[in-house]
């Protein structure tokens, strides 16, 4: 009994030093600035597939130069790695608005979650490390709304994106270029490997580039140019040899397989290999 | 409408399969069933999708605060715009204007001109009210909404309205006018300036006499 009591007490004592470590860690995490798990990506800018509007006339009438159509993209913080299976899990667990038998079908349709067993249980074809897919632009919203983040903008991601392992921009480097078609071209075995898992780029972020798609906050914007009236003109902009003329690189075919993808997309379509991840914005959190 | 959401699956399927194209060739793994199992939604208005599922808290013209949902029971013909807008949206708004002088007055009961900013920053109450008079508009069965940021995306996100905010200030948006039963779903979507508004109008009076 007596030991009983002194064990408890130990236990106790333990558990607090623990709690206190753990709390020093987050304020260390804190005063970074930085949350587990997500890494600071510095500011900068990034070319554009589609600058916009494409070659708008300066004011001595000459088209703009490709180094006017850079974007610039202010300081963010990234999920090293994509929203797993097990993580999403645990979200649905608290909010169960979101499991695939509540789920309103405005928000997601009929392919949520297709790969898990249940509403609760995720089956052998959804490992818990793997990235979640067939999850909604609203699910992955409200997801990353629910732990204080917001998706990344199609600028935010194609600029953390254009880093190899060792360059942070090797938009023109036709060695990074060549990796990520052999990479969208390659067969995807038919369980998906761990998030984390693959490529650590230059910014210490893994697997944006074949393992999964994902979403951006703003993938409904790729259609229009500044000429709303264009708005028809997709499969040009897209698939034909005069419409790549509005492009800044030609050689970027990875690049424009990601604009026809996501300006294919619908806010509630559920896709396999499309998954998400999250981005903290200083002074804009919870976008 | 049709032709629209045609074409963008067909992207999707097109995009999928380029993606994992190689993965279908190998051995039908998972990279096959993704470009299968993508296409129940391709009529994204089925019964039971209405946008009133949507959580959206509005302000109107004149500054009250609502809920999107405060506007079911009524047949809307809305749009998104922005009111500092001289492109599109002018169009926009005269072509749904038209839509209203064809309308017999009995048939306008219970139909509501909406339009919702795309411009949370700028279109204050009192700017969506300076919209309306240049314009026009019959305030007795017109109404102005603008919403947050968030609110704008979801609100975009469930009308399938693309759109992108430029350096510039401008918006650059699709011109897609909406006709919405009183329950909320979508009934037409018109994409595009066309001359005319016959199917719109077919679909409106499809829809208020359901």
């Amino acid at each position: 009994m007596h030991t009983d009591t002194r064990a408890a007490a130990v236990a106790v004592a333990l558990s607090l030093v623990a709690a206190m470590a753990t709390a020093r860690q987050t304020l260390t995490a804190a005063e970074n600035g930085v949350r587990t798990g997500m890494v600071r990506v510095p500011a900068g800018s990034y070319l554009p597939l589609y600058a916009v509007p494409p070659l708008r006339p300066t004011a001595g009438g000459l088209p703009m130069s490709v180094r006017d159509r850079r974007v610039p993209v202010p300081a963010f913080e990234i999920d090293v790695r994509a929203v797993t299976n097990a993580e999403y899990l645990e979200f649905v667990r608290v909010h169960p608005e979101w499991r695939r038998s509540n789920v309103k079908s405005l928000f997601a349709d009929a392919a949520y979650l297709t790969e898990w067993r249940g509403d609760l249980d995720l089956g052998e074809r959804a490992p818990s490390a793997s990235p979640v897919v067939y999850v909604s632009w609203f699910a992955a919203r409200a997801y990353l709304k629910a732990q204080g983040k917001t998706l990344p903008t199609v600028d935010q991601w194609e600029y953390v994106a254009a880093a190899s392992e060792t360059k942070r921009d090797a938009s023109r480097d036709a060695a990074f270029l060549e990796q990520l078609r052999l990479w969208y071209g390659r067969p995807t075995s038919s369980r998906l490997p761990a998030a984390g898992s693959t490529i650590r780029n230059a910014y210490g972020v893994r697997d944006l580039h074949g393992l999964i798609w994902e979403w951006t906050l703003d993938f409904n914007s790729s259609l229009v140019t500044g000429e709303s009236r264009a708005d028809a003109s997709l499969d040009r902009r897209f698939f034909c040899g005069s419409g790549a003329v509005g492009a800044s690189d030609f050689e970027d075919y990875a690049a424009f397989m990601r604009y026809a993808f996501r300006s294919s997309l619908e806010a509630r379509y559920d896709v396999g290999n499309l998954g998400f991840r999250g981005v903290v914005v200083r002074g804009a959190a919870g976008r | 409408m049709s032709v629209t959401v045609s074409r963008r699956l067909s992207l999707v399927l097109a995009a999928t399969m380029l993606f994992v194209g190689a993965a279908a060739c190998d051995r039908g793994g998972r990279s096959d069933a993704p470009a299968r199992a993508r296409h129940p939604p391709v009529n994204s208005e089925r019964p039971g999708d209405s946008i009133y599922d949507l959580e959206l808290a509005l302000v109107d013209a004149d500054g009250r605060t609502l809920k999107l949902a405060d506007l079911r029971g009524q047949t809307l013909v809305a749009a998104m715009m922005y009111a500092s807008c001289t492109s599109i949206c002018p169009r926009v708004t005269e072509d749904m204007k038209t839509i209203q002088q064809q309308l017999r007055a009995p048939d306008r009961r219970g139909v509501t001109f909406a339009l919702f900013s795309l411009d949370p920053g700028r279109d204050t109450p009192a700017a969506l009210r300076r919209f309306a008079a240049e314009h026009r508009l019959d305030t007795s069965q017109w109404r102005l909404f603008a919403a947050s940021e968030d609110g704008v995306r979801d609100l975009a996100a469930v009308l399938g309205l693309q759109y992108k905010r430029e350096a510039t200030g401008e918006i650059a948006h699709s011109a897609m006018i909406f006709v919405i039963d009183r329950n909320g779903v979508i009934r037409h979507r018109q994409v595009g300036l066309t001359d005319g508004n016959r199917e719109l109008a077919d679909a409106l009076t499809a829809t208020r006499a359901d």
